[in-house]
């Protein structure tokens, strides 16, 4: 006979059949107590730290992901300075704040912020793989332009300052 | 401008056969097809971020890939056996239908020559150069629906005609025979045309030849456009230069820019410090301008709004209406009617009275006019002050009076030369204005 059919066929006496008396407080004492769980000394904490600052000393930038602009090369890098250079000793130069303000050079900001639109483009490109002498003349090329601009508002500045006094004249 | 054809083609003939003037000979090829049946007039956009594309539009109703990988190179041969056990499937993947749009994503993960990764910690990442590897898609489709396409760094290359066309590309070479409507952003490259019905075009940094262009709406930087033949042109030109046979008409504003053409029907402009070189054109209106030059070998009317250092250049002209005008110069080789300046320190410069007569009108402050009168029938009314007017005396009745400063002046040629229906009716009224009838 199968164990199925056997079951089946004692169905009821196991539906009315009662425990031993006794017989749980016996299995409890049968079974292992679990064990308590060990407390964590101070040195293991300090030993992991001190492993966990190692690693992250001695190679701290191989977790990371490269910087894009890092990838560029150091000759760009070092061009990229000189241009930022210049930019800055020009932008010193000029008011751009107070010149954002006033209608006639709306234009110069509106292709600054273009230069600016392009050049993220190109960046977000670094790290793809495409042609790399046509990406960094495109890097240089945006300097250049901002470099152009912002010299071209101090020529507009002189222009204006004339054109400004002309424009009184009433024919 | 007599080479533009050859100009025209070269870039296109450049596209195609470029690949065959590769020095190195292919070490590795592998090549991936697929085919897609679609209605021919499916919207299709193709997104081809480096990668060369040649597209051949055909009327039937399928699109067949074949994706060419080619290798030249010589080192790292088992990278690149690596690379291409994928290639077929992720060309596969790269194309896709859904309702009546087809898309299809180039596969130009260019292999790397070097892994980045911890195994030997090296983080710097080096590509194969272009003429190492290539990927190139050939791609023949319906092109009756719209057609979409994103690409950049390589060349593409369209054989056929387009009907609704967008592109946006930059860094790469792109060339079309035939575009019905189209909206083209195109940045730091070169571009060739042979038609486009009507559209608008977005250039940066890239030089662009077309053979015909029908309706154009172009915002153009930094960039050239040479063109046999331009219908409508409505453009905002920032240090950019346009060349063209003929230009039926060009309206919009223009910077630090140049225009060139042999022949042109309408010219209205906003400039600043830009420079026109139009050897016929029949009507100019310069709205405002700045700090331009004009050179019209000849034109009808030209019709200046507001000018600031301008200098004007006219071989021939019938009428020419300069508004508030400063610090201007207008030079007239023949003067075929009428003339008028409203003017601040400007110079004029008439060379010959050329028609049966006209009106010439001169009022403004500080004044230099220059009028050659010889075989030209006219009369003057002068009213100045501190002013002075130069005339053939021995030709001319005058009445001269002065009262100060101010000086009247009433003169025509004697009879029997002097016809008043014939005559130039010169009239100058002002102060500090010197004026010589010679």
């Amino acid at each position: 006979m199968k164990l199925d059919d056997w079951m089946k066929e004692h169905r009821t006496e196991f539906d009315q059949a009662e425990a031993p008396e006794g017989i749980w407080t016996e299995l409890k004492k049968s079974i292992p107590e679990k064990s308590k769980a060990r407390n964590f000394r101070p040195w293991t904490i300090a030993a992991a730290f001190i492993l966990g600052a190692s690693i992250w000393w001695f190679y701290p930038e191989k977790q990371l992901p490269p910087e894009p602009e890092s990838l560029l090369p150091q000759s760009f890098l070092k061009q990229e300075e000189g241009y930022q250079a210049d930019l800055k000793m020009i932008e010193s130069h000029l008011d751009l704040d107070q010149l954002r303000q006033k209608p006639e050079y709306e234009w110069v900001f509106e292709e600054l912020a273009e230069l600016e639109k392009i050049n993220q483009r190109y960046r977000d490109d670094i790290d793809e793989l495409v042609p790399r002498e046509e990406l960094i003349t495109v890097l240089i090329d945006n300097y250049e332009k901002r470099l152009r601009l912002l010299q071209r508002i101090q020529m507009e500045l002189e222009r204006n300052q004339k054109h400004v006094q002309n424009e009184n004249i009433n024919l | 401008m007599y080479k533009m054809k050859t100009l025209i083609y070269s870039l296109a003939l450049s596209l195609c056969f470029g690949p065959l003037l590769a020095k190195e000979a292919i070490k590795i090829e592998k090549t991936a097809h697929v085919k897609i049946d679609v209605a021919v007039d499916s919207d299709i956009e193709i997104d081809a971020s480096n990668t060369d594309v040649i597209i051949d539009v055909w009327d039937e109703p399928r699109i067949e890939v074949e994706a060419v990988f080619r290798f030249r190179g010589k080192e790292h041969e088992d990278k690149i056996q690596e690379f291409l056990k994928t290639f077929q499937q992720k060309v596969s993947d790269g194309v896709s239908k859904s309702g009546n749009s087809v898309y299809i994503n180039t596969y130009h993960c260019m292999p790397s020559k070097v892994k980045i990764g911890w195994e030997d910690f090296i983080i710097v990442n080096t590509t194969f150069s272009r003429e190492e590897v290539q990927f190139q898609y050939h791609i023949k489709m319906p092109a009756q629906g719209k057609l979409k396409i994103k690409h950049s760094y390589r060349d593409l290359r369209i054989n056929g005609d387009v009907n609704l066309f967008t592109l946006e590309q930059y860094s790469g070479r792109f060339a079309v025979n035939n575009i019905h409507k189209g909206e083209l952003t195109l940045r730091y490259g070169k571009a060739s045309i042979q038609n486009l019905d009507k559209g608008s075009i977005n250039l940066y940094e890239n030089d662009i030849q077309a053979k015909r262009i029908g309706k154009l709406i172009l915002n153009i930087k930094y960039s050239n456009l040479q063109a046999t033949e331009i219908g409508k042109l409505k453009i905002e030109c920032y240090e950019s230069e346009i060349e063209a046979l003929k230009i039926d008409r060009l309206e919009g504003n223009l910077k630090y820019s140049h225009v060139k053409t042999d022949r042109m029907q309408d010219l209205k402009v906003n400039t600043y410090e830009s420079r026109f070189a139009i050897r016929e054109v029949k009507t100019v209106t310069l709205s405002n301008s700045k700090y331009s030059r004009y050179e019209f070998e000849k034109a009808d009317i030209i019709t200046v709004g507001e000018s600031y250092e301008d200098k004007v250049n006219v071989g021939s002209v019938v009428d020419f209406n300069a508004g508030n005008s400063k610090y201007s110069q207008h030079n007239i080789g023949k003067l075929e009617k009428n003339y008028h300046l409203e003017g601040y320190e400007c110079d004029l410069n008439i060379a010959k009275l050329q028609g049966p007569g006209g009106e010439i009108s001169i009022n403004g402050k500080y004044l230099k006019v220059a009028i050659n009168t010889e075989a030209a029938i006219f009369d003057l009314t002068a009213s100045l002050q501190y002013g002075k007017v130069d005339f053939p005396t021995e030709a001319v009745d005058s009445k001269v009076m002065k009262n100060g400063n101010n000086t009247l002046i009433n003169l025509s040629q004697k009879s029997p030369i002097y016809k008043k229906e014939e005559a130039y009716h010169i009239l100058i009224n002002g102060y500090e204005v010197k004026a010589n009838l010679y």
